[in-house]
């Protein structure tokens, strides 16, 4: 029998079936919305300025200079060299961990913005809600591309060729797209619940953000930290946040030159299925009554 | 065999009182949200054969739409259960989902996706859709350019277009001019005579009976009636001719309770052969095509003194304002009545309220020479 509504209503997920595979299958039967989703994205979001897709390359350009400034001037703050490059250019390494945690930040706070703006077209016609929240993450993930892209000419244009590591950064780049997406989920439906989550969205980042060695190397990382007669492994504990694995890892690409670590790139594929999954499983059961929360 | 049934759906909607609108009430407060439960639907039973043409009508707030979400799945039914069987394509709006810094061309792809269709389908049907709307010229200009009634037109003719088994529509014909709706009228038909399943909401009374053969009386979320669409709609209009209620201004109505028409005089005390403006104000919960507005003044005793209607463009949902300037007020004096009507375009009462509004007529400065109810503002010459 041919399924419900534009033939998802079939989609249920098949037991045994990981989160995963079932939101793979149900992107694929809704393939067309998701590209036309993405596209209205990417079209929209340049459409009335004169300088189009250069706009995306502003900010982490101004970024870049006042880090690089505050830190090469005030601080003095310099990044061992790359392990083979030896690179030095503290711009170049900033970069390396900046652009995927933008990437994060944009698709996040985007993502719950698109959602609260689907919501009167939630209203009116069926489709899977977690649409809305991949076209707009998907989309982050392309400007990440252009935006890496722009850095690996820099690097070739400074006279190191990344170009090899294609393969493994447009891995990197998957995995983060699903990390961000798993977390977009959780924050976009609650989001949309909760008129406070915004609020503690940005508090979240910005302690986020000095969690994750994104301007400062992970060497001026205290190893030990005494507080209150407690001694705390201090550097372990921030090795913890996901997202510093991902600042690395990219970092591994982008600076030293080389192939993140199979360890690396072992605990990312964790982090992000287990993070998309749960992201996931938070939203579906959610989903149905969105509609009533708006 | 059927393709739509419904066995005891229900949906409940909370009203809240006190809802935990952050999560630091959440957990601050630790107490679980206060709302009263209220039954959109209840105990809704239907069952609509494949094919088949099938209205729905009721008052507002019966019921229609939830049902007609609860049968597009964009809600889920909280008890029973509803069964589709085939691709449904909701009509619930036109242009769902346009962007408007797209132009329309990029729109019809986006909403053509949304409404489920593929990329080739679209691509071979994009010059019947674009010409169907009638939109040759400014397809490729941004949709924000368009007015109002070419936004419409290209929302139905992607929609239709879907090519669905079943066809939901609410209220959607209620747009445009009337060239534009015969031919929705037409394409409906021809889904119809294609076999396809089509379910209508809708207050238009004569198309409906015109195109369904069976409809359903919803009221208080469940069915009240349902059978050959003359029987229910003829039962229909029975009930809604001495439906009384009151309306916000304390007055007494009787309609549907789509519409609400209020009256205003200014001045509310008018000299004789002086002059006078009634002003209407008109409340839409919903869209009415082409309707008619109508008042009697009526003196004291209640004897009509004079009546008029006429007939008003298509009014959208929201609240209009209609006012009646007269030069010369040809009354004697004393206390006059209002009662205003309001119908749709097909004669059926919307809504009317016998005690409107009043006003005074007082004699001019120099007394009233006049008696009886009227006076012919002549002039005397004597020789």
């Amino acid at each position: 029998m041919k399924g419900g509504i534009n033939g998802t209503r079939h989609l249920q997920q098949r037991p045994s079936e990981t989160f995963v595979r079932y939101a793979a299958r149900r992107a694929i039967a809704e393939r067309e919305l998701l590209w036309n989703l993405l596209l209205r994205d990417l079209r929209s979001r340049y459409r009335r300025s004169t300088i189009g897709w250069l706009w995306s390359m502003i900010n982490p350009a101004v970024m870049t200079a006042i880090y690089t400034f505050v830190f090469t001037v005030f601080f003095h703050v310099k990044p061992a060299p790359g392990i083979p490059s030896g690179m030095t250019a503290y711009a170049f390494y900033l970069l390396g961990g900046l652009l995927p945690w933008n990437a994060l930040v944009n698709g996040v706070t985007g993502a719950s913005a698109a959602l609260v703006g689907g919501g009167g077209l939630m209203a009116k016609v069926r489709f899977a809600r977690e649409h809305l929240v991949f076209a707009t993450v998907l989309a982050m993930s392309t400007t990440l591309l252009a935006e890496l892209s722009v850095l690996a000419l820099m690097e070739l244009i400074g006279g190191y060729v990344v170009l090899q590591l294609l393969p493994i950064v447009l891995l990197l780049v998957l995995l983060l797209t699903m990390f961000i997406a798993g977390v977009s989920l959780v924050v976009a439906a609650l989001n949309l619940r909760y008129r406070d989550v915004q609020h503690l969205m940005s508090i979240g980042f910005l302690v986020w953000f000095y969690l994750t060695p994104v301007i400062y190397p992970v060497g001026l990382i205290p190893e030990k930290f005494s507080i209150g007669g407690a001694t705390l492994p201090l550097r372990t504990i921030l090795g913890m946040n996901p997202m510093s694995r991902f600042v690395l890892a990219f970092r591994n690409c982008f600076f030293d030159v080389t192939l993140p670590g199979i360890g690396t790139m072992v605990g990312l594929v964790a982090i992000s299925f287990t993070t998309f999954s749960v992201g996931y499983r938070f939203f579906i059961r959610r989903a149905p009554w969105f509609v009533e929360e708006l | 065999m059927s393709a739509i049934k419904c066995r005891d759906a229900g949906k409940v909607f909370r009203r809240f009182s006190e809802r935990n609108q952050t999560l630091k009430q959440v957990v601050a407060r630790r107490r679980r949200a206060v709302f009263t439960e209220h039954w959109a639907v209840r105990d809704l039973t239907l069952e609509i054969a494949e094919g088949e043409t099938f209205g729905i009508i009721g008052g507002n707030g019966a019921g229609k739409s939830t049902t007609l979400k609860l049968l597009a799945g964009i809600l889920v039914p909280d008890e029973g259960s509803v069964q589709v069987t085939g691709r449904v394509s909701a009509l619930l709006e036109l242009g769902a989902g346009f962007h408007p810094e797209l132009s329309g061309r990029e729109n019809v792809f986006l909403n053509g996706a949304i409404l489920g269709m593929s990329r080739k389908t679209l691509l071979t049907r994009f010059d019947d859709i674009v010409g169907f709307a009638g939109l040759e010229e400014s397809i490729d200009e941004p949709v924000k350019t368009y007015s109002s009634g070419m936004f419409a037109r290209l929302g139905f003719a992607v929609a239709v277009n879907v090519d669905p088994d079943i066809l939901l529509l609410d209220e959607v014909l209620a747009v445009g001019d009337e060239v534009f709706q015969r031919r929705c009228g037409e394409k409906v038909a021809e889904l119809r005579s294609s076999g396809k399943t089509v379910v209508i909401v809708s207050h238009g009374l004569q198309e409906l009976r015109k195109m369904c053969r069976t409809i359903a009386w919803i009221d208080h979320g469940t069915v009240k009636a349902v059978g050959p669409s003359i029987d229910v709609v003829n039962e229909y209009l029975e009930s809604t001719r001495d439906q009384q209620r009151i309306s916000s201004d304390g007055l007494v109505h009787t309609g549907t309770g789509i519409v609400t028409t209020f009256v205003r005089t200014h001045p509310e005390v008018v000299v004789q052969d002086g002059s006078a403006e009634f002003e209407f104000t008109i409340d839409c919960a919903e869209a009415i095509v082409e309707p008619r507005l109508g008042f009697t003044i009526r003196s004291s005793d209640g004897t009509p003194v004079v009546g008029h209607t006429m007939p008003l463009p298509t009014l959208a949902v929201g609240t209009h304002r209609s006012t009646y300037r007269m030069g010369r007020i040809p009354l004697t004096p004393g206390h006059y009545e209002i009662a205003t009507w309001f119908g749709d375009r097909n004669g059926v009462e919307l809504d009317s309220c016998l005690t409107a509004s009043g006003f005074e007529v007082k004699p001019p400065s120099g007394g009233s020479h006049d008696f009886g109810l009227l006076t012919l503002g002549g002039t005397w010459e004597t020789t």
